[in-house]
């Protein structure tokens, strides 16, 4: 069993094709934002 | 109800225990029975780790939510897809190479015995009794709508559940939750048909949304710097995403879904599906509350949701008072209708007023005649649209949806309680070697243990305003706390255990005394925990002067 912390995580996770479905998921959040509040500009 | 929908409910709590149980055969080892032999695809993964947030309260109190404030209560998943990032780059590798069935189990890997007691048994106090909110909150609007007693819903709830989690493990649970997912949604999706095909015949799409945004229920964005404010874009973006990494970090219920899956990175792909689509879904919940708003706009909306208050107030002493109460509700609902197919903002706003001014009176006369202070209507809303505007059929869809939602996270939770009780105390202090049938034994009496204790709670617990916001709130005492140990524990390689330890304590000290000495919003209280536990931990373990050791645990 390990015992100590595993460094690698953070970097190999960065590199790998998930880095993709990261910054997705951070773009799909901003446009649900935006429309929200053009949603709450167009009927205030 | 209509034959038809107690059939269509019936036959789904069956046929839910039924498959749950079935799922028993790769159990009768405690990694298949705690983990699922770590085998599960991303998808069904993804699935069960939204059943297990997604509870019956979401679609009872978030809709009743919308419907009286509309959209705001949004801001509070905005945290939460950089939450599933930050996860999945840190403490999902961390959980999946430590090989352990528990958070808790790393955190003695980490630091010490002591802090990993302390922090499982912080989750199974705050489950436990989250838990009996998340079985009571839903039992007691479901009681007043199928005329049950609350004691009576609390078991149709809590056994089904107790059933198929203790003979079948996570195996059951997960796979139950696909399948309760599916439900959920698919009832979610027949509302809003229904809603909008009842709102369609008396006004176009576009006046409906009119009318909703002319009360305010469109604004979702608050962007406000105030922390006594609860739901702001602020709160959520930086309070929920400190809530979201603790809940889906650090709780067991939530850790053990992803720790099922066949690999790191299907693991990931479980946690960035709730990351793209938790705030759809939740609009979807959001919508269908502010839905149900405009449809009330053009038929005639019941004075109280609670149909039993509502009987017992007309045929108590309070009877003609109340009478009169409701001729005004009447005439309010009448003018509003009118001003509302007449597009006339100005008398709409008047009349929807007067409406709101008259229901608070009778929720008074309620408050009043019960002794009930805390009384809320909200919670009726949706369930009372459903039993009486909804088609045959729907009706027993949308309240086995409701029981899915209830029996998803209650089951979640009680496999975590079960398996934190099992391998974090029995286990770990008492009887340390014995043969995986004496621990899965174990394992069903306390499931069997924490659904009664559950179910307890559940008929002793009170109707306390909104119900989404008593179960996170309570969460917010404890869970900022437990974030910022993990967070000491994975990113720090200089805090001790000594360090860990006390941080926690002075952590909760700290939530508790903001809690109740000021108007901080709770959302904020998880910040706060965590960054003290941080700065109280590193400051302890610098000043200290010991070395941090990794520790090894003896193989259980």
């Amino acid at each position: 069993m390990p015992s100590e912390h595993d460094p690698t995580a953070k970097t190999s996770a960065l590199e790998s094709p998930l880095a993709g479905l990261y910054v997705g998921t951070l773009v799909v959040e901003a446009v649900i934002i935006v429309l929200l509040w053009l949603l709450g500009r167009m009927y205030p | 109800m209509h034959a038809l929908d107690w059939f269509i409910l019936v036959a789904y709590i069956v046929w839910v225990v039924v498959d749950g149980v079935s799922r028993s055969k790769s159990t009768h080892e405690v990694e298949g029975y705690f983990l699922a032999n770590r085998s599960l695809p991303w998808w069904a993964v993804g699935l069960s780790v939204m059943a297990t947030q997604l509870s019956a309260i979401t679609l009872v109190g978030t809709t009743g939510q919308a419907y009286a404030t509309g959209l705001r209560f949004i801001q509070f998943y905005f945290g939460l897809p950089l939450a599933m990032i930050l996860l999945s780059l840190t403490v999902v590798p961390f959980f999946h190479r430590a090989r352990v069935y528990t958070a808790y189990e790393y955190l003695e890997r980490r630091f010490d015995a002591r802090t990993r007691a302390l922090a499982a048994l912080l989750f199974l106090l705050g489950r436990a009794f989250s838990l009996g909110v998340v079985i009571s909150a839903p039992a007691v609007v479901m009681s007043a709508i199928l005329g049950w007693t609350v004691p009576t819903t609390v078991f149709v709830i809590g056994l089904p559940t107790v059933v198929y989690t203790s003979v079948g493990g996570v195996q059951a649970v997960a796979w139950t939750d696909v399948k309760q997912m599916f439900v959920i949604v698919g009832g979610m999706l027949a509302a809003v048909a229904v809603l909008l095909f009842g709102i369609l015949e008396d006004v176009g799409f576009g006046q409906a949304l009119s009318l909703a945004g002319a009360t305010g229920r469109l604004s979702a964005l608050d962007f406000r710097l105030d922390l006594r404010e609860t739901y702001t874009f602020w709160s959520g973006m930086i309070g929920g995403l400190f809530l979201m990494l603790s809940y889906f970090g650090c709780d067991q219920s939530q850790v053990q879904r992803y720790l099922t899956a066949k690999s790191i990175d299907q693991a990931r792909h479980s946690l960035l599906m709730s990351g793209y689509v938790k705030i759809p879904l939740q609009l979807l919940v959001l919508g269908t509350g502010v839905l149900v708003f405009v449809f009330y706009v053009f038929q005639p909306p019941p004075m109280l949701f609670n149909q039993v208050h509502d009987g017992r107030i007309a045929a108590g002493p309070r009877a003609t008072e109340y009478a009169a109460l409701q001729g005004e509700f009447d005439a309010a609902v009448a003018d509003r209708r009118q001003a509302g197919a007449a597009s006339d903002e100005a008398a709409f706003l008047a009349s929807d007023a007067r409406m709101s001014d008259i229901r608070a009176r009778a929720v008074d006369i309620v408050k009043d005649a019960t002794g009930d202070a805390q009384f809320t209507d909200v919670n009726y809303v949706f369930p009372t649209f459903i039993t009486t505007r909804m088609p045959i059929g729907l009706v027993g869809l949308m309240i086995a949806a409701i029981f899915a939602a209830a029996m998803s996270t209650a089951a979640g939770e009680l496999s975590a309680l079960s398996t934190a009780t099992v391998i974090d105390f029995y286990r770990r202090h008492f009887v340390k070697k014995a043969a995986d049938s004496h621990y899965l034994n174990v394992s069903k009496l306390a499931t069997l243990f924490w659904g009664l204790f559950a179910c307890i709670v559940a008929m002793y617990a009170s109707n306390q305003g909104s119900l989404i916001e008593v179960v996170n709130r309570y969460g917010s005492f404890f869970y900022g706390s437990l974030l910022g140990v993990f967070i000491l524990a994975i990113l720090s390689k200089r805090a001790t255990a000594v360090g860990a330890f006390w941080g926690l304590i002075a952590g909760m000290a700290v939530v508790l005394v903001v809690a109740f000495t000021t108007a901080i919003a709770f959302l904020w209280h998880n910040l706060i925990g965590a960054a003290v536990v941080v700065i109280v931990g590193m400051g302890i373990s610098v000043a200290s002067g010991s070395q941090p050791q990794a520790r090894n645990l003896p193989n259980p």
